[in-house]
């Protein structure tokens, strides 16, 4: 500290930090005038900090020297190994940290051969990693290096295993070209020798890693299964936005690692050059998965760390951005692969062409979680040999202490009807099998908003085998044409599954063609069969090309097979209420009715439940039930206040549906023994002059005391 | 509190670096705003102990306003400077 003291007035004095400059620049020119330093220049004298340290670094330099690099002092070391290398001479802590190191300092050059070049990178690395360590020791108020491998061509085979804090790892695009199946980087404590702590395992976590500006380039004679970049039980992770990898089999694997974990816009590539290798299905762009952590071996080896939470470090709020990911000729199976973490955003991610699902949830322990993931805005490309876009995999363990919470908001889900449309896909594909699969038992949420769904040629879009909580989907649209023409956009399947959703929300959706041909429509939007909870469909709309409401569905809903649980459907409009197969007389289960109550037979019910009735009641007028039995029931429930109606049959094949222009009456109307052959039910009114007329908007509108409506078709 | 003067009165600071032994080093300081710059009179005091003086032979002419200042250290070729600090000038009155 300089103290400055005006001596004519001693108030007026200022104090600078000069950071011992001034004594620096003695001892510096102590060690350049006995040939221990080179200095190159004023500026870059400027900045030394320490020059008691300096000197350690002169002094312990035993077969290399010292020399400046940019703005800081560096060693340049002759002997790779043993007595004399900078490993070897630099176990003195509190050394100088050095700044802006490149490879070329630890006798790197592009001419060397794989392994000369290979050997010079290590030396760097073990340098990075002692001098860093010594500086975190001793001086932690000091900046680390920063490794700076610029825009050359390195033909170097991994793994360069970073181990110390405050790991800045730079370039401008430099190459690495690996052909070993290893990580090309790894970066973690040096604890991951053995095993991280577990009874403490933030005192085990590397903190402060930065990586920017790397094109990671492998395979180039054999398809890697290791990741290019492997992070381990790190925290505060930044992978810049400058990334790009191509040719591994995994490109990014984040471990155990903590919040928070910034994975910038990388561009991710996998294609493989060797003939004929066009993907074994293997391989992930980006893991994010659970690190075990033991304190003993004999810890480990006593304990499961799957009935042992405590034993998994597990990674949480992860960042992803505006990902590029594409495969070549070579697909890797996933672009995302989630295996346990507590917190994920993903945003602005476009994915192209995989060979198996893009992002898939595969929780890796009952004791890990897969919770608070947020996907926003991606665009999932389907072209290429993508099998799907989103699955929920059965993790195929039993009672969890975690399960899964994920959302996707403004998403596009393209099933890319004509695969091979893109120049840059390698890879041809047949087309993708759903675009949405949940097949866990442990998804508590799952929300999906505002999403697009289009150009599957698959026969379910969104498939619903398992899952636990909720299932809701929500303003989102399908949009078909006649050449991806589903069966049903919507399958919930609880067909072969024990557990499932206990609530499923389809609501507000449209579903419409592009072609404006109601030939290229899906006979049911939605198809539920087996055994679910409760199914609430309703707000949604069918659309027959861009404008006019499709009213030609066979049904909104099919069910078949419905052995538990109840199916209501709301307001809605285009298509008809057609419960496509009732329920037959075999079935014999109990079951619960909207209300609760006990009956003998799986119920679909269609809930009018605000009195806004016009266009749905309007369409239900021209239901189909040419499958009901002479000795099946058909009933209208009419909760709230109603005129005095009845259900007569007319003899003429239709059922008619009465109503007196009297004072309203709460009341159900059963119009039993349906005619055989009904084709129809339809809804006259007969007006108290005798006269009747179909009923239109216009008069259950003018019915004030509606409140509510529910019909059910059932057998009796 | 920061370094004032008017222009005309004496400056003259007592300097007091705890940073080291400073022998052998040449100290040289200077104020300056825009166009104006006037070097300073370093005078050592004790630099085995870092003390020394910093004065002006006149502040006749000093603009009012905010001037720079730092420190310059020179060893054998080796040149360091301290941060740079203000010295403001205020307008006189009193003539």
């Amino acid at each position: 500290m300089i103290t400055i003291t005006d001596s004519n007035s001693p108030q007026r004095t200022v104090q600078i930090d000069a950071s011992g400059r001034p004594a620096n620049t003695v001892a510096i020119a102590a060690l350049v005038a006995a040939g221990a330093l080179t200095i190159q220049s004023e500026s870059r004298a400027r900045r030394v900090r320490n020059a008691a340290n300096a000197a350690i670094l002169a002094a312990s330099m035993t077969d290399g020297e010292v020399d400046w690099l940019g703005d800081g002092l560096v060693m340049k070391d002759s002997t790779a190994t043993g007595a004399g290398s900078c490993t070897d001479d630099l176990s003195v802590d509190g050394l100088i940290p050095a700044i802006e190191m490149t490879p070329k300092h630890f006798g790197w050059s592009e001419s060397l051969s794989k392994s000369a070049q290979t050997s010079a990178i290590q030396r760097m690395v073990t340098y990075t990693n002692t001098i860093n360590a010594g500086y975190a020791a001793a001086n932690n108020d000091a900046p680390g290096p920063i490794v700076d491998f610029g825009g050359k061509t390195y033909d170097v085979n991994g793994p360069f295993t970073f181990t110390s804090p405050g790991i800045d790892l730079r370039a401008s695009g430099a190459e690495f070209r690996q052909n070993v199946d290893e990580p090309l980087i790894k970066i973690q404590p040096s604890t991951m020798v053995d095993t991280p702590d577990a009874s403490n395992i933030n005192d085990d976590i590397l903190q402060n890693v930065w990586i920017d500006g790397f094109y990671l380039r492998g395979a180039f004679t054999d398809p890697l299964t290791s990741a290019a970049i492997q992070i381990s039980m790190c925290k505060h992770v930044h992978v810049g936005d400058r990334m790009k990898y191509n040719g591994f089999r995994r490109g990014l694997d984040i471990r155990g690692c903590k919040e928070p974990i910034y994975i910038g816009a990388n561009n991710m590539f996998s294609n493989n050059s060797v003939t004929g290798d066009t993907g074994d299905g293997g391989g992930e762009m980006i893991v994010i998965q659970a690190q075990e952590v033991w304190s003993t071996s004999t810890q480990k080896t006593a304990n499961d760390p799957d009935t042992e939470g405590k034993y998994w470090s597990y990674p949480n709020k992860v960042s992803i951005r505006a990902h590029e990911m594409r495969n070549g000729n070579d697909a890797m199976a996933t672009a995302i692969l989630i295996r346990a973490c507590d917190g994920l955003d993903v945003i602005g991610a476009h994915m192209v062409s995989f060979n198996d699902y893009m992002i898939v949830v595969d929780q890796q322990s009952s004791k890990t979680p897969c919770t608070n993931m947020t996907f926003d805005t991606c665009f999932f490309d389907g072209a290429g040999p993508t099998d799907g876009i989103v699955e929920f995999r059965d993790p195929s363990f039993g009672a969890v202490d975690y399960r899964v919470k994920v959302r996707f908001n403004n998403c596009k889900f393209n099933g890319a009807q004509d695969p091979d449309a893109l120049d840059d896909v390698g890879v041809a594909g047949t087309g993708l099998a759903r675009l949405l699969l949940i097949n866990s038992p442990n998804v508590e949420e799952c929300h999906v908003t505002a999403c697009e769904f289009d150009k599957c040629v698959g026969t379910s879009w969104v498939e619903v085998l398992q899952g636990y909580g909720s299932f809701i989907l929500r303003g989102n649209q399908f949009t078909c044409t006649s050449g991806n023409k589903p069966t049903q956009f919507i399958k919930i399947n609880g067909a072969s599954q024990a557990t499932m959703f206990k609530e499923i929300v389809i609501e507000s959706n449209t579903f419409r063609t592009d072609d404006g041909l109601q030939s290229s429509m899906p006979t049911y939007p939605i198809w539920v069969t087996g055994a679910v909870n409760k199914v609430v469909v309703n707000g949604n709309v069918s659309k027959n090309g861009t404008g006019t409401i499709n009213a030609s569905f066979d049904g909104f809903v099919r069910t078949t097979s419905l052995s538990a649980g109840t199916v209501v459907g709301g307001r809605w409009r285009g298509g008809n209420l057609n419960p496509d197969q009732p329920l037959s007389g075999s079935e014999s289960a109990a079951y619960s009715d909207a209300s609760g109550n006990s009956v003998s037979k799986g119920t679909v019910y269609w809930t009018l439940s605000d009195g806004r009735l016009e266009m749905d009641f309007g369409v239900m007028g021209n239901m189909d039930v040419s499958t009901l039995t002479g000795t099946d029931e058909f009933r209208v429930d009419l909760p709230g206040s109603f005129a005095q109606t009845s259900l007569v049959d007319s003899g003429d094949g239709t059922v008619r549906f009465r109503t007196m222009n009297v004072p309203p009456t709460a009341g159900t109307l059963i119009a039993p023994n349906i005619p055989a052959g009904a084709a129809y039910i339809n809804f006259i009114k007969y007006n108290h002059d005798g006269s009747e007329s179909m009923v239109l908007v216009s008069d259950i509108k003018a019915t004030t005391d509606i409140m509510s409506m529910s019909m059910r078709a059932r057998l009796g | 509190m920061s370094l004032r003067i008017k222009p005309g009165e004496t400056l003259e600071w007592s300097v007091v670096d705890d940073s080291g032994d400073l022998t052998g080093t040449t100290i040289e300081s200077a104020v300056s705003f825009g166009d104006f710059y006037y070097q300073l009179t370093v005078t050592e005091v004790d630099l085995s102990i870092g003390s020394y003086t910093i004065s002006a032979t006149s502040t006749e002419y000093f603009p009012p306003g905010r001037l720079n200042c730092d420190l310059k250290y020179t060893v054998s070729g080796t040149v360091t400077y301290s941060d740079t600090f203000s010295v403001y000038v205020d307008k006189r009155v009193t003539k």
